[in-house]
């Protein structure tokens, strides 16, 4: 019988892959493309991508989002069990969730409780800087503190690759440092999530290592799909297929790791 | 490849439901749906008792439940019968010679007069088992006068305004069930009380199970499974937004699995409330002060939503709910769609009953497969439902995506062996590239 769950500890194994994602917010929708029903998509897209990394054995590392971090932890917990005492004390969780000291008190409990269950790394930084930091208007509060996490994050010798998917000036700084702190590791972004991905996707002078996932599979899949049943082309897939992008997008990580 | 090719037995044109009514000296007046997402199909008569108030009443049933079948799926719609709309008989339908499908004779009763068309029903009965009779009539009727002879010991279903409030018996009769339509409500209890009453009052009407978090068990070592057995099986969350609704140690958790899962969320933000921080405002209806009963600044304990409130906010629940519910199922059909067809497996077809048939050819040899996407853990009519395709085996390969929230051993086990039983098998969402590349080489599934 074909098993329901489980792991293949497969072709990820031992490496992890970097997501940087979020939700536009509706007030800086004028420079980050807010999708209808953004937050359904975005969302759908990061559980699509967590399953795919989880089943093949490998690790999900992000800065923490009090949206996305809850929704990757609770999804860890469908290929791992709570971790007990007496066993596996020194099991590595799945997903590592970086964040900075000043969000402490701000975790959600979800992400707390999953951490506890051993589902969840977080690995807390220090501020770069004490006191107030300067920020730009509607930027993030701790931009130089972020941008040294971040520095930190993206220097894990075990990051294959990373994925965008929305986003605003996060995923585009995340995007940046990983391109020149991990060179040879692939980027893949989600044009179709919007935000921040919508605009690397549309770089002029795109580094070639930046990969337009959705827009690969989709473009090369939908002649194809005109072939098959006559009712079904009328019908065109009504929704983005995220969990066939993110598990081809699995596959090719899979295949850049095993070629070094 | 037409889906109802080498399928068991399934109504032509891939008719989800036909509802055929005898009402007044008129010819008999066929209706077919399609779309409409039910473990079998359905042929449901309704037959007035021959008088002119039955007549009547029997019109407005058909019409309601019309209007309701239309309702239940993003793709339900009304389409043309094999018969072109009228048949020279009653109860001459092509269904009947389908197996699998469900068959209801609706007797509308009339409130005083006996059961002119009794000899119909009886000839209905005669047709052996596997043909349903439920008898309707409206409160204070003499059972003995009104309803036919051979159906007086059957449950009646009686309504009491409208003859509209037996459309949920009817269809529960004929299978068309409400095992998507559950509605979990989250709220707290010092605030907003009479609140989730009210919604479960209003929702219930519309075919909705509805849950209030009655039972509460701090997060622990069995968290995870106590959360799958409150969510699983529904298809949305509502959470009343009051003041202290962030004191709740479990809306967090909660949202964060109806957005693992895709399920329907909403936020009724009340007066006085606060907005949990993981919704956006596209997932939200305001309550203005002067909308509760008694009207106030803040919501309490024992505040209402008035009349038109509640209809707009339970309008709103519904149409997320369908929202949600179609866009989950057809996203992972969409991607079952894409990585067949990535895969080279085109020869596809959708059922109306949105099952995806597949034949693939591989080293001379046919092979077909059936397919079934849900966004909830199958239930035991999915089960049924799929053994009906893919009995006796081994023709037909049947395949159900599924989310997979059985991290407990024994709830999997006993799905797993079911599914082994209905012929089934059980993947979750992070396999289907790797089952559609076992399709496309004409593989088994396990």
């Amino acid at each position: 019988m074909t098993r329901l769950l489980g792991t293949r500890n497969g072709i990820l194994a031992g490496r992890s892959v970097f997501l940087s994602a979020s939700v536009p917010s509706p007030d800086r929708a004028e420079k980050y493309l807010r999708l209808q029903a953004a937050q359904v998509e975005i969302e759908d897209a990061v559980v699509s991508l967590t399953r795919a990394v989880l089943y093949e054995g490998g690790r999900l590392v992000f800065g923490g989002h009090p949206s996305i971090s809850p929704l990757v932890a609770m999804v860890a917990g469908e290929y791992r069990s709570p971790i007990r005492l007496e066993e596996e004390p020194d099991r590595v969780p799945s997903v590592e969730i970086h964040q900075l000291d000043a969000y402490r008190t701000e975790l959600p409990d979800a992400t707390t409780f999953m951490a506890e269950m051993g589902q969840a790394l977080v690995t807390w930084h220090p501020m770069a800087i004490e006191g107030r930091e300067t920020r730009a208007s509607g930027g993030p509060r701790f931009p130089s503190s972020l941008r040294a996490m971040r520095v930190a994050m993206l220097r894990d010798d075990r990051l294959a690759a990373m994925v965008c998917i929305g986003g605003m000036e996060g995923v585009e700084e995340e995007a940046e440092l990983f391109a020149s702190l991990r060179p040879g590791a692939p980027v893949f972004v989600m044009a179709r999530t919007g935000g921040a991905s919508a605009i690397l996707a549309r770089e002029p002078g795109l580094n070639r290592r930046f990969r337009v996932i959705d827009d690969e599979l989709l473009n090369e899949l939908n002649p194809r799909l005109r072939r098959s049943d006559e009712e079904l082309a009328a019908a065109p897939l009504e929704n983005t297929p995220y969990a066939f992008i993110m598990q081809r997008l699995v596959r090719e990580i899979g295949r850049g790791s095993a070629n070094g | 490849m037409t889906a109802s090719s080498s399928l068991a037995p399934g109504l032509q044109s891939d008719i989800a439901v036909v509802l055929q009514t005898l009402a007044g000296a008129g010819a008999v007046k066929c209706r077919a749906f399609g779309g409409i997402p039910v473990t079998s199909p359905a042929f449901i008569a309704v037959l007035s008792a021959g008088t002119p108030e039955s007549d009547l009443q029997a019109h407005r049933l058909e019409e309601a439940l019309g209007r309701t079948l239309l309702a239940l799926g993003v793709r339900g719609a009304e389409v043309a019968p094999p018969c072109g709309g009228t048949v020279d008989k009653f109860l001459r339908c092509h269904a009947n010679s389908v197996g699998a499908c469900k068959k209801v004779l609706v007797a509308i009763a009339d409130t005083s007069q006996a059961f002119a068309n009794t000899p119909i029903v009886q000839e209905w009965i005669r047709r052996g088992s596997g043909y349903e009779v439920l008898p309707v009539m409206r409160e204070g009727g003499d059972a003995a006068t009104v309803l036919p002879v051979g159906v007086r010991h059957l449950n009646a279903a009686v309504w009491k305004k409208s003859v509209e409030e037996s459309v949920d018996e009817v269809l529960g009769l004929a299978g068309i069930g409400t095992e998507d339509r559950r509605v979990f409500v989250s709220y707290r209890r010092v605030e907003t009380t009479e609140v989730a009453e009210q919604l479960f009052d209003e929702l219930s009407r519309y075919r909705f199970d509805v849950f209030v978090d009655r039972f509460r068990v701090p997060p622990g070592r069995d968290f995870q499974e106590r959360l799958t057995d409150e969510l699983a099986h529904k298809a949305m969350i509502v959470v009343l937004e009051s003041n202290t609704i962030l004191h709740s140690e479990w809306v967090g958790h909660e949202l964060a699995f109806a957005k693992k899962h895709g399920l329907g969320r909403l936020a009724v933000a009340l007066p006085g409330g606060v907005a949990v921080p993981w919704l956006d405002d596209e997932f939200r209806v305001s309550v203005r002060p002067e909308q509760l009963a008694p009207q106030a600044t803040a919501v309490r304990k024992d505040s209402r939503l008035t009349p038109d409130c509640a209809a707009a906010v339970v309008s709103r629940i519904v149409s997320e709910h369908t929202r949600a519910l179609s866009r989950r199922r057809a996203s992972l059909m969409d991607s079952m769609r894409a990585a067949l067809t990535y895969h080279g497996a085109v020869d596809q077809a959708m059922d109306a009953r949105g099952h995806l048939h597949v034949r693939v050819q591989h080293s001379g040899v046919d092979r077909e497969y059936a397919l079934w996407a849900s966004p909830r853990p199958p239930d035991l009519p999915d089960f049924y439902a799929a053994h009906q395709v893919c009995s006796p085996g081994p023709t037909i390969s049947g395949l159900f995506v599924a989310p997979s929230s059985f991290l407990e051993e024994g709830r999997r086990r006993r799905f797993e062996w079911l599914a082994e039983r209905s012929l089934l098998g059980l993947i979750d969402e992070g396999r289907i590239d790797d089952i559609a590349a076992r399709i496309a080489a004409g593989k088994d599934l396990w």
